[in-house]
């Protein structure tokens, strides 16, 4: 990296519905420096998108309740707000590179944390100032 | 000829007027005889007597054996009479002086000779004619007693010795005939039988051994020889028969000899007499049980392939070389739902197989034309159009020179196992999310409680605790298929391993279904609130109580843990991941709220929320 930058000023959006996972993510993000809001279902998740234009990162699990999935939310992301990078994680299905929005990445769940870690940190310094 | 047509046609009447007419016009005189009136009286009294029989005679006279004859006799010289009349016997026969001349010397000397069908070879007539004459040869004598002649009388016996011969010839024939047939009757080893001709008895029977004998007529032969409920179609049968009077056939059941039961094929025919009655019926009767057996085992046995072709539910079919259909099994017919096989027969076979099913169905034929059975799965419709899934096995059918001559199919529908097939690996699927979502919880429970624990002791226990109590909820969940509990359940199993004494630890509430994450959570909840309990609340000491109490209001759940009886409470300095397991984890799976209350009297938890999960917060 050698290049200095601020995670505080990136803030990541954790999409999950199961409320522990949820926790852990969260945890996991604000741990790794970073601002973090959280989401049940993508509803919600738009929601928070439009009140902080400062999320520049979309972590997200797949299988959710609601009108949409973590798929469909990630290209809805992408097409909406296309700065924001895509994380995608599911425990179900395994996604290709062809199922996720440009630039998107896949964790498998269950997910090492240092790789999330690691994606963030690598997002937030290509977007650093 | 004339002359002796004319003779011939008065044959029969009582005078000789033409040869006694030759006799008076002959020129005697240029003869060794000489002129009619000088013969000595033996002759002339001797030829008198001649000419006036009717049967024929001759006279030979004298050393050179003149020839004299009547008009009996001129029938037998042919195309010699008249010429014969006078000369020397041994000039009118000479293809019989050979054999004769003898005799005739013999009678000069005073023998006298009969013979009867004596044989003859005569050319008369320019051509050998062989004939059978009765005659008898007498000297004449002189009266002094010298033989001076001989008289022949004689009569041709050619027609009767013919006939004779013919009817000898007829009868040899007849008895080698006969001969024949009884040894062809004995070499058979049919049974021989005769019959009345009514059949109302039977006279004999041979039985060859098979079948018991009938030696003196019998009119009970049916009681003898036939089972008591074959007897009657036996006799309408024959009784058909005789109103006919034709030869009839029936293959029919008997009694053997031994008494046991046989089969014989049975053919007879009227016999009838010159004024066309029938006197009897003929029959040979053939065993034929060996033959008949066999084919009732032939039968039997094809009864029993079809009846197997039949419970069979696998689609058996043949095909010819170009996979027209030929043949369904009845079973096969019953799952192809096919109504009427007529409509089918012939079909090219591939053409019911859709899609890669179709490909491999042409590859299949293609390999058993080429000798060599293979087999596939494929979709195809029955005939009443429901999709089925097809097990395929076609073989070659291999003739007598060991070359395809038809084809095989067998299909078996395995649609129930093709879709259980898919259900597993769903299941299979669904079980490995599962996995994986239960590994991701452990994952979370584990990284979480070691991100607080002080001590890599306190968290080893911690995180076995927690583990263990997942463990114990995943056991309910895996007896409801995973996807609700029974909320008393999801307690009692929860706070099993902490029970202190009966009556401390007590809940109460309505029955209720809990969704599978409303049941992990809430137990471990339960488990996070009895553990600190234990260590600090109101399970620390030897007085204190918990007990938990929840119902549903309106649709809306509340669930209270309320601790009374122990060491005084004071808040705790931090929140761990006890505290937000309670407060938040768990209340975000009811849709709800959970607060913790630091009551010096006692801790107390509220969880408020949505039962069973239902609404999504949108």
């Amino acid at each position: 990296m050698g290049q200095s930058f601020h995670p505080e000023q990136v803030a990541v959006l954790v999409v999950e519905d199961d409320a522990l996972l949820r926790a852990e993510a969260v945890d996991l993000c604000i741990e790794a420096g970073f601002t973090t809001h959280e989401a049940r279902t993508a509803d919600q998740a738009i929601r928070v998108l439009e009140h902080h234009p400062e999320i520049r990162v979309l972590f997200t699990d797949i299988e959710m309740e609601g009108s949409m999935d973590g798929l469909k939310l990630a290209h809805a992301v992408r097409e909406r707000w296309p700065p924001v990078a895509i994380l995608i994680t599911s425990g179900r299905r395994m996604v290709t590179q062809a199922d996720l929005p440009e630039n998107g990445l896949f964790f498998a769940k269950p997910y090492p944390p240092d790789d999330i870690v690691a994606a963030l940190n690598a997002i937030a310094a290509r977007i650093a100032p | 000829m004339t002359l002796h047509a004319k003779l011939g046609a008065d044959v029969g009447q009582t005078d000789s007027l033409r040869m006694a007419d030759l006799f008076c016009l002959h020129d005697w005189a240029s003869t060794p005889l000489g002129r009619r009136e000088i013969w000595p009286p033996v002759l002339r009294t001797t030829v008198d007597l001649m000419l006036g029989s009717l049967h024929p005679m001759c006279v030979l006279w004298g050393p050179r054996r003149l020839f004299l004859y009547n008009d009996g006799y001129a029938e037998i010289l042919g195309s010699r009479h008249p010429g014969a009349l006078g000369r020397p016997t041994e000039e009118v026969w000479p293809e019989l002086w050979g054999d004769l001349g003898p005799l005739i010397d013999r009678t000069f000397r005073g023998e006298s000779f009969a013979f009867r069908d004596h044989p003859l070879t005569m050319t008369r007539n320019g051509f050998e004619e062989q004939v059978w004459y009765d005659f008898a040869y007498s000297p004449i004598r002189d009266e002094r007693g010298e033989v001076v002649g001989l008289l022949n009388v004689t009569s041709d016996c050619t027609a009767r010795v013919q006939a004779q011969r013919e009817r000898d010839g007829a009868i040899e024939r007849l008895r080698v005939g006969e001969g024949r047939l009884a040894a062809l009757v004995e070499a058979s080893p049919d049974s021989l039988y005769t019959m009345s001709p009514d059949w109302q008895e039977m006279r004999t029977l041979h039985g060859r051994g098979f079948i018991a004998d009938t030696d003196a007529p019998c009119v009970r032969w049916m009681d003898a020889y036939l089972f008591p409920e074959d007897q009657a179609g036996i006799r309408r049968t024959v009784e058909a028969a005789v109103a006919r009077t034709e030869p009839f056939e029936l293959e029919h059941r008997v009694r053997l000899a031994d008494g046991s039961e046989g089969w014989i094929f049975s053919r007879a025919v009227p016999v009838t007499d010159a004024a066309g009655r029938v006197t009897e019926w003929f029959g040979m009767a053939a065993d034929v049980t060996a033959r008949h057996r066999a084919v009732e085992q032939l039968r039997e046995s094809e009864a029993f392939m079809r009846g197997v072709l039949a419970s069979s539910n696998d689609c058996i079919k043949v095909l010819d070389l170009d996979a027209r259909l030929t043949f369904m099994s009845e079973g096969g017919q019953r799952v192809m739902e096919v109504s009427d096989f007529n409509a089918l027969e012939g079909c090219p076979w591939p053409s019911f197989w859709e899609g890669a099913g179709n490909i491999a169905a042409r590859e299949a034929i293609a390999s058993a034309r080429a000798g060599v059975a293979c087999s596939f799965q494929g979709y195809a419709n029955t005939m009443r159009g429901n999709r089925r899934y097809w097990d395929v096995q076609v073989s070659p059918i291999l003739g007598a020179d060991g070359r395809p001559e038809r084809i095989l199919s067998i299909s078996r529908d395995i649609t129930d196992l093709k879709a259980a097939e898919e259900a597993r690996a769903v299941l299979v699927q669904e079980l490995a999310h599962r996995m994986k979502n239960t590994l991701a919880m452990v994952q979370a429970i584990v990284t979480q409680t070691l991100r607080q624990a002080r001590s890599m002791e306190e968290g080893r226990t911690a995180v076995s605790q927690r583990l263990s109590a997942l463990g114990r909820a995943q056991d309910i969940l895996t007896r409801s298929n995973f996807t609700e509990a029974d909320i008393h359940e999801v307690i009692a199993v929860t706070i099993d391993p902490h029970r202190v004494a009966e009556d401390r630890i007590a809940w109460s509430g309505p029955s209720l279904t809990l969704t599978a994450q409303q049941a992990l959570g809430l137990s471990l909840a339960t488990h996070e609130l009895a553990t600190n309990a234990a260590k600090y609340g109101a399970l620390s000491n030897e007085t204190g109580r918990v007990t938990m109490s929840w119902r549903v209001e309106d649709g809306a759940f509340a669930f209270d843990w309320v601790e009374s009886g122990g060491p005084p409470v004071a808040p705790p300095e931090g929140r761990g991941f006890g505290s937000k397991l309670i407060e938040r984890i768990v209340a975000s799976y009811f849709d709800g709220e959970g607060r913790l209350d630091f009551d010096p009297s006692g801790i107390r938890f509220r969880l408020t929320g949505v039962p069973g999960g239902t609404a999504v917060e949108a």
